[in-house]
């Protein structure tokens, strides 16, 4: 069980850093930008909503497999396709989190008051020094809440992991695969103690980020 | 001396205007709606209207025929919104560090104007720490401690009780500014007391300009006086 824990937890922050790496550019240009393709783009990132996770799951398994052009070309450069390792695993948990990262930060930076904007500006700072010293400080409960729902979305992720990463112990088995291994095996006493951690770290967690969250509000 | 001449359209408004703004205080009067806002973003470079001129002095600050378009950052033009502006994430002080943080020269030393502004003491408050009047003067004073090359005010004593508004007219008369400031209102008791120039704005135009004697009509139409 402490492996499964351990590979949940790994898996849950390197997905929460990535994801905020990759949503963080998106989101700003869906809060400000205006192009075409806007629509598009929101609508990607809102898919990964609406399917199931073994839909999604699926997609990814015939994207990366060794037979298609993606999986191809990844074999051949790096010997390996991200399938049925953690690599596959926290690939697809990324794609997964995604419109939980992007849409919690795009209306943070929507809802910072243009005034504040205006007033850098009239300072004469640029726009990449108003977005570091106006924007992400007004908005950056919204980016801890987007990571908090990455993170607890990914620590009880089931569908894409068991998909895409398998069940191998220590390296894809994540708790929740573990909690569905012993009831399938009847194992109850096990299945419940992994229940119980996995709420005690989940619960922990969002204490944790829901504390940063108002510390930072100021 | 700024000279300003601009058109803007939009859906349910033309805006038409052409005006200068000299040393001392220039006010616009005019209902919420005539253009008085988009005179202040246009001159300050937050927006960059369909047509038009704006220069400062011999500097060139928009030109649309000639696609010239300077951005806000290097206009060096002091505004005070309506609703303030200060960074709610700061401080006062760091509010005018920020405010500050550009500027090579200083004309006032900020602890100086937070001083005439008597708002000594409150340097380590967070702006919702502040009242009304408060959040106003460090606006004030921010734009003061820019050194800007025209101070333009939107509104600024529109959300303030009379005493406050009163104060906020002395202290910037004593300080006896070297520069345009315009200050765009609804009120010409406002203008009564502070303008040295006055544009009578109504649909999208200037329709008068002049000195105080511009006011008397006004104010006859509104307190009845004949």
């Amino acid at each position: 069980m402490v492996e499964a824990l351990f590979v949940s937890l790994k898996l849950s922050f390197a997905t929460t850093f990535i994801t905020l790496i990759i949503v963080f550019p998106l989101a700003l240009a869906l809060a400000y930008g205006s192009f075409k393709g806007k629509l598009i783009l929101e609508a990607l990132l809102t898919l990964p909503l609406l399917l199931p996770p073994t839909v999604l799951g699926f997609y990814l398994i015939l994207a990366f497999s060794p037979n298609s052009p993606v999986g191809g070309l990844l074999e051949e450069l790096f010997g390996t396709t991200p399938l049925f390792n953690f690599w596959g695993l926290l690939l697809g948990s990324v794609i997964y989190s995604l419109p939980f990262g992007a849409f919690p930060i795009r209306d943070a930076l929507r809802s910072v008051d243009r005034r504040y904007i205006y007033t850098s500006y009239l300072f004469g700072y640029s726009k990449l020094e108003t977005l570091f010293r106006v924007i992400i400080p007004n908005a950056k409960e919204g980016i801890i809440t987007a990571a908090a729902l990455v993170f607890a979305h990914t620590m009880g992720e089931f569908g894409v992991v068991l998909m895409v990463g398998g069940n191998i112990p220590g390296e894809t088995r994540t708790l929740s695969v573990y909690v569905y291994d012993e009831v399938q095996a009847l194992n109850y006493s096990q299945a419940y103690r992994a229940s119980l951690t996995l709420l005690a770290v989940s619960v922990l967690s969002l204490s944790l980020i829901l504390l940063l969250r108002r510390r930072v509000r100021r | 001396m700024i000279e300003v001449s601009f058109t803007q359209r939009y859906p349910k408004i033309k805006i038409e205007v052409s005006l200068s703004l000299q040393r001392g205080f220039n006010f616009i009067l005019g209902p919420s709606g005539c253009g008085k806002t988009t005179v202040i973003k246009t001159v300050s470079g937050l927006l960059k209207p369909d047509e038009g001129l704006v220069k400062c002095c011999d500097e060139v600050f928009l030109d649309t025929r000639k696609d010239i378009f300077l951005p806000p950052q290097r206009r060096r033009i002091g505004v005070v919104f309506q609703e303030h502006g200060l960074l709610p994430h700061l401080k006062v002080r760091e509010n005018l560090s920020f405010a500050v943080g550009k500027v090579r020269q200083v004309r006032f030393r900020p602890e100086e104007l937070l001083e005439r502004f008597g708002l000594k003491g409150l340097e380590n408050r967070y702006p919702d720490e502040l009242s009304g009047g408060q959040k106003q003067r460090v606006a004030v004073v921010m734009a003061l401690a820019f050194n800007p090359r025209a101070l333009l005010m939107d509104e600024p004593f529109s959300s303030l009780d009379v005493d406050t508004k009163l104060e906020i007219i002395e202290f910037l008369k004593e300080l006896e500014l070297n520069i345009p400031v315009l200050v765009v209102s609804h009120d010409p008791v406002e203008a009564l007391l502070l303008a040295d120039r006055v544009f009578i704005m109504r649909e999208g135009r200037i329709i008068r300009q002049g000195g105080k004697e511009v006011l008397g009509e006004l104010l006859d139409k509104l307190y009845g006086g004949k």
